[in-house]
């Protein structure tokens, strides 16, 4: 973006020491300048001075800009690495309870191999099924209501439109696949036959 | 100082950003995503809806959703819903208006002025219909930019001086070209070139199109032809592309279940690895 010098350091000034500079220099300025309104004139060697002051003045301004401005670039690596720390293993406790569906289904495979027993199957992936519904309950996820309900494109996409006598306009006439909300915001659609 | 956002008022999808200390930083709109479909549909009881919401309901709505309204950005083309009648810009600016809205929600502050992008071939009419467009929505457009000088930029490749680049922009549903020279600071475009009917969702197509005649050829079943299968086919060709393109083999397993005649006939647990 061309900015010649960047100045990398890490600066433990906060954001009210920053104010506080700021503050101070503009104080500073406004005294001068009020000083030098109050003579009629300025000789050459008080407008020198003048000019110095306000150099300095803004030299240490800009500095200030620059600290800002790598402060704020390192606080956003900071956050990007926290972020990325938390998306890796914020998820520990969950992906845990997640394990425990893994060894049910697991254990679900083994027995069928084993027994071939269909009902005991069903029955075994039934719970496990449950028993995951659980968790995602607990994690914020809510399934979408479609039956019985009307056409809200806020938290159903249509698949297709079929005309029916029976049903009134923009229905849902059959679930094709759940969707999800999660606390409050949609997750996934649920995705859906509308009656037309 | 108020907030200068940039925008990219796409074809299929548009996305909104602003600079964050010496990065652009792309906003999530309310609905948590970083792009937008540009898509507007008026609901039966003229509701208007903007973004993905209006995608989900354009099978059941057809002619009062509008898809890719910056292809008649400045023509006299009108859009009429129950009895008003919408030009390009206006529709554009619905579009602008809830990316505006949203970034607003996200940043905590108001957006008076942006800089929108546009291809490098829109005409002076197209220019000024996105300008519009942008007042329509409640914003000062301070510039409309090159969508490939706007991607030189923001790669720095202004200071290459004496160079020529090519800008190669494959998106959703447009392909274009572009060849831009770099001196003294200004960015020239001296070529564009492409085909404005080619872009992203063709690549799925194909892929969706191969994986359904495979599968036709060993079941004799077609799965385009149940809407549910095409969309997990879809979303399984859409997800091999992404995979495509970092390694040359993709594969795909999903059980496949087709309704026919009715009835569902459980195509069984289909291991069927599509290797491209």
């Amino acid at each position: 973006m061309g900015r010649k010098d960047k100045n990398k350091e890490t600066v433990p000034e906060t954001e009210e020491l920053l104010e506080a500079k700021a503050g101070e220099s503009r104080e500073a300025d406004q005294e001068m300048v009020a000083a030098a309104e109050a003579e009629d004139t300025l000789t050459v060697e008080q407008q020198q001075s003048l000019i110095e002051t306000l150099q300095q003045e803004k030299q240490k301004n800009y500095d200030l800009y620059l600290r800002a401005l790598a402060e704020i670039d390192n606080m956003k690596k900071r956050s990007q690495r926290e972020r990325e720390e938390y998306v890796r293993y914020g998820t520990e406790s969950l992906l845990k309870r997640l394990l425990n569906v893994m060894d049910d289904l697991e254990r679900a495979l083994a027995e069928c191999e084993r027994s071939r027993d269909l009902a005991a199957l069903t029955k075994g992936v039934e719970l496990t099924a449950k028993n995951l519904e659980e968790i995602l309950k607990s994690e914020g996820i809510e399934p979408v209501k479609t039956e019985g309900q009307p056409f809200d494109p806020q938290v159903h996409q249509a698949l297709m439109v079929e005309p029916r006598e029976d049903m009134e306009e923009n229905m849902i006439i059959e679930e094709m696949q759940k969707g999800y909300k999660i606390w409050d915001r949609l997750l996934r659609p649920a995705l859906v036959r509308v009656s037309g | 100082m108020g907030r200068v956002v940039g925008i990219d008022l796409g074809t299929t999808n548009s996305a909104i950003a602003v600079m964050e200390g010496n990065d652009a930083m792309v906003i999530t709109n309310a609905e948590g995503e970083r792009i937008t479909p540009s898509v507007v549909g008026f609901s039966k009881s003229g509701e208007r809806l903007v973004g993905r919401v209006a995608r989900r309901q354009a099978v059941t709505n057809p002619e009062r959703t509008v898809l890719s309204i910056k292809r008649r950005m400045g023509t006299d083309y009108k859009v009429k819903i129950d009895d008003k009648s919408y030009s390009p810009q206006e529709i554009s600016a619905m579009v602008l208006q809830k990316l505006k809205t949203d970034a607003e929600a996200y940043l905590g502050e108001k957006i008076t002025q942006a800089v929108i992008t546009v291809p490098a071939y829109f005409t002076d009419a197209q220019r000024q219909a996105t300008k519009d467009a942008g007042k329509i929505a409640g914003m000062e457009v301070l510039r409309i930019v090159n969508e490939p000088t706007a991607a030189a930029l923001a790669y720095g490749l202004d200071k290459e001086d004496g160079q020529t680049i090519m800008v190669f922009d494959l998106g959703g549903g447009t392909f274009d070209v572009s060849i831009l020279e770099i001196g003294g600071g200004v960015i020239e475009v001296k070529a564009t070139s492409g085909n404005n009917r080619l872009g992203g969702d063709d690549f799925d197509d194909k892929i969706i199109d191969w994986l359904a005649a495979e599968f036709k050829r060993d079941n004799n079943i077609d799965l385009k032809s149940d809407k549910m299968a095409l969309h997990r086919l879809k979303e399984a060709a859409e997800k091999a592309k992404h995979e495509l393109s970092s390694s040359t083999t993709a594969e795909n397993k999903h059980p496949v279940y087709h309704r026919y005649g009715g009835r569902a006939a459980a195509s069984g647990a289909y291991p069927k690895p599509g290797e491209i």
